[in-house]
């Protein structure tokens, strides 16, 4: 059940009422019965799973709680949780490398290959509960004891399937004290809601349809189509994730929950770390204060800091997925971190020696910022390695004769889309249009709703597809 | 549910009471703005996708040929007519099956009924060749006709929520704007009666059958578009129509699985005592020539002024018999 599926609008519709009409003591078990359903309807037998790692993270905290063996109970509860990670999520591509390792070793070897489906949003759950852990390791949440409120908060149906990775001490307080409808924030979360849908529906479900057919057989295309694709994937993964986001956060915002934020127009971004400032920050936040702090962050010496960052990255990349191109495009962000922090002295040097105006230099970075991200997608989307470096090599072979153009049509449509999503994250840099629309009469505000939904209508792809980051 | 909402709080029947009132502004500025696309669809007629139906149903012909991107590249209007003495449309649409041709052979029939109505059959007619999503998509191009209950029966495939969607008037039109906008100026003689000569004529091996493309080795056949076949000629004849099946060369010799479906096809012709106008390149050694063709199964235009006259000499012959309905 994706949020971008009419059984989804049936489905919250009747949860919202309901939600609302319960007595706000009753609420949070209605509302952990809609969660368990929710996942339910992706595939009864992962139910268990996330079961699983909810009882042991939650007795793991009852056992950090007691003051005894905190490290033991810690340990405990990371393992089981990032064990199951591990198993599920990299079970296979372990068994794959070590048999092509064999292979080229001259010795074969045959290991078992699972042939389960990747639980749904496992990524996601397991490091929620291992963010629980630590945080209460460290004191800086207190152990849940109430079961029913923590397993809400592991299984919260907005954000299960891609998150935002929530942090205990955001939204386990907010389950404890739950207010009274606010009209005001159902609306607003509405708003995010439609945008979302826009992102979702108009930009990535039909930049998707050019992107999959170059990414799907890249030997017959030229390095310009290729370069488009890759393009039209940069602004597809972002409006895809960035748009199950918004839905997640409005839907949370209706019953009355405030997510934490997860992208901040990352493309407007003037440095690869700005980037991550701005690019899924429950998950670069995650790594920050559970690994590269802990690594020793950027309180030790130069070279250490460069090997923190290389491996935050490296984990980000394997974090993503079991495959070699997530692990080449996690190196990569290492390698453009380590490289951009190793260069910024003699950077502003040149620059102040060349006496660069702040708006061209302004620019620069963010050109600059946004092909290499755009560069490392490619890694990203590509189905191995192999497929990356050719397309790679296609690019910059300066081969730009011809450009696919299946349809001229859908082609301007996805030029169109760009364009709005951009304007609209431009005016977003310089104010808030949320703050914009609320100042505004109620008629103009209904006007521009009415004009997304009529543009979502007529320029929306409704095949009801996955969303990109619920395969981690 | 809703009235005891209201009693229960204000402010959330305030609040729907809001969103009730923008959600119907909404659908009329929905049924506003898509009555006006369709003023304007509806005059379009020329085009080599999508506004072609539009001639058709405005426009009565006497000899009509439906399938799919094969009719719309292989029959040339102008080169029956002159044969037949008849006029002649090409109804064949890019990426379109049975269900469309179907759908539209319903509308058709409503506002007339040609004397002879040619189907050139694609091996995926009757087989599961796609998922069932696949085949709602094709037929989106259906979706301004979406108030017809045949034309909605098959674009929402008895979908509660495809319905849902179908209510929607701008949503008929949807990612059609441009196009709609580039046929309404189109100019008279943009298409030859529906046909439109394809534009490349250097070959590329890009496409086949997708029955070849299939997986299965051997042809599943779907019940669903088998039934939707016998529909197609039971309509026709009921209205008076002689319906003439055919099947259109290809520039490698056919597989054996889509060989397992023409000899299905002949079967199925045989029991419905259907007219069946095979010419297959076996039979037609000169359709192996590779400069009739744009692709693996679509002739260029040079292809179609071969193909044309041979089927118009078959065809005659078929007409000249009285025995077959």
């Amino acid at each position: 059940m994706l949020f971008n599926t009419i059984n989804f609008g049936w489905f919250f519709l009747l949860l919202a009422l309901l939600f609302f009409m319960l007595p706000q003591r009753h609420r949070w078990l209605f509302l952990l019965f809609c969660n368990l359903l929710y996942y339910f309807c992706f595939k009864a037998e992962y139910l268990v799973l996330l079961l699983i790692a909810i009882g042991v993270s939650y007795l793991c905290g009852l056992g950090m709680a007691r003051e005894k063996k905190r490290r033991f109970w810690l340990v405990l509860g990371l393992t089981v949780n990032i064990g199951i990670l591990v198993f599920f999520k990299y079970f296979n591509f372990l068994s794959h490398s070590l048999m092509d390792l064999g292979g080229t070793l001259g010795h074969p070897v045959t290991l078992p290959l699972l042939t389960w489906i990747l639980p749904v949003g496992i990524s996601f759950y397991t490091f929620t509960a291992s963010g629980y852990l630590i945080d209460v390791y460290r004191r800086k949440v207190e152990a849940e004891r109430h079961a029913g409120y923590y397993a809400a908060f592991i299984s919260f149906f907005p954000s299960i399937v891609s998150g935002p990775i929530e942090r205990a001490g955001n939204l386990l307080p907010q389950l404890r004290r739950q207010g009274e409808f606010d009209g005001a924030r159902a609306a607003a979360g509405m708003r995010l809601m439609l945008w979302g849908f826009f992102k979702k529906l108009v930009v990535a479900d039909r930049l998707a349809i050019y992107v999959n057919a170059v990414f799907g057989n890249p030997d017959p295309h030229s390095g310009a189509t290729l370069l488009v694709g890759s393009f039209f994937f940069t602004f597809q993964i972002y409006c895809d994730f960035s748009g199950y986001t918004d839905i997640a956060i409005g839907v949370a915002r209706i019953l009355g929950f405030d997510l934490m934020r997860n992208f901040n127009r990352p493309y407007f971004s003037r440095s690869i770390s700005e980037f991550w400032r701005r690019w899924h920050i429950s998950l670069s936040s995650w790594f920050r204060d559970y690994l590269y702090i802990p690594l020793g962050g950027s309180r030790v010496s130069v070279p250490r800091i460069y090997l923190n960052l290389f491996i935050v990255f490296f984990v980000s990349g394997m974090w993503h997925g079991a495959n070699w191109t997530f692990l080449v495009w996690g190196g990569l962000h290492g390698l453009y971190a380590v490289s951009s922090r190793f260069s910024q002295t003699g950077r502003d040097r040149i620059a102040a020696a060349l006496h660069v105006p702040a708006v061209v230099r302004r620019g620069w970075a963010i050109a600059v910022t946004f092909l290499l991200v755009n560069f490392a997608w490619v890694y990203f989307r590509a189905s191995d390695l192999a497929t990356a470096n050719k397309i790679m090599l296609k690019i910059f072979s300066a081969d730009y004769s011809r450009l696919f153009i299946p349809a001229m049509d859908q082609f301007i449509y996805s030029l169109v889309a760009i364009a709005l999503l951009l304007a609209v994250d431009l005016l977003q840099e310089r104010r808030s249009l949320a703050a914009w629309l609320d100042a505004r009469p109620l008629p103009l505000r209904w006007a521009v709703y009415g004009a997304v939904c009529l543009l979502i209508l007529l320029m929306g792809i409704f095949n009801g597809s996955q969303f990109i980051y619920a395969q981690f | 549910m809703a009235a005891s909402l209201f009693t229960r709080s204000s402010r959330i029947g305030r609040f729907l009471g809001k969103l009730a009132l923008f959600i119907v502004l909404l659908i009329a500025a929905d049924f506003t703005l898509g009555k006006v696309i369709d003023h304007f669809f509806r005059k379009t007629l020329y085009g080599e996708n999508w506004s072609k139906e539009n001639w058709l149903l405005s426009r009565p012909c006497e000899v009509v040929c439906f399938g799919s991107s094969r009719t719309f590249r292989h029959y040339i209007p102008a080169v029956m007519q002159d044969s037949l003495g008849m006029t002649v449309f090409n109804a064949g649409a890019n990426g379109q099956y049975i269900f469309y041709a179907y759908a539209l052979e319903q509308l058709m029939l409503e506002r007339y009924t040609p004397k002879v109505i040619i189907l050139d059959l694609l091996p995926n007619f009757v087989t599961q060749a796609e998922s069932a999503e696949e085949e709602l998509g094709r037929m989106s191009a259906m979706a301004p006709y979406a108030d017809h209950p045949v034309v909605a029966e098959l674009l929402t495939g008895g979908q509660f929520n495809e319905k849902i969607k179908l209510r929607s008037r701008l949503y008929r039109y949807n990612s059609r704007l441009l196009s709609l906008a580039s046929n309404y100026f189109n100019t008279p003689g943009a298409t030859d009666n529906g046909f439109v000569a394809i534009g490349k004529t250097r070959f590329r091996a890009l496409h086949g059958f997708a029955d070849d493309l299939d997986k299965n080795p051997a042809p599943v056949y779907d019940p669903r578009r088998i039934a939707v076949l016998k529909a197609f000629i039971a309509s026709a004849r009921a209205r008076g129509a002689r319906v003439v099946l055919a099947f259109s060369p290809t520039v490698q010799p056919l597989s054996p699985k889509v060989e397992q479906i023409l000899a299905w096809y002949d079967q199925f012709a045989r029991e419905t005592n259907t007219a069946f106008i095979k010419i297959t390149s076996a039979a037609y050694p000169q359709f192996y020539d590779q400069s009739l063709y744009s692709d693996l199964i679509h002739m260029n235009e040079p292809g179609g002024r071969a193909y044309t006259p041979i089927f118009v000499s078959e065809l005659k012959k078929v007409l000249a018999r009285n025995t077959i309905p």
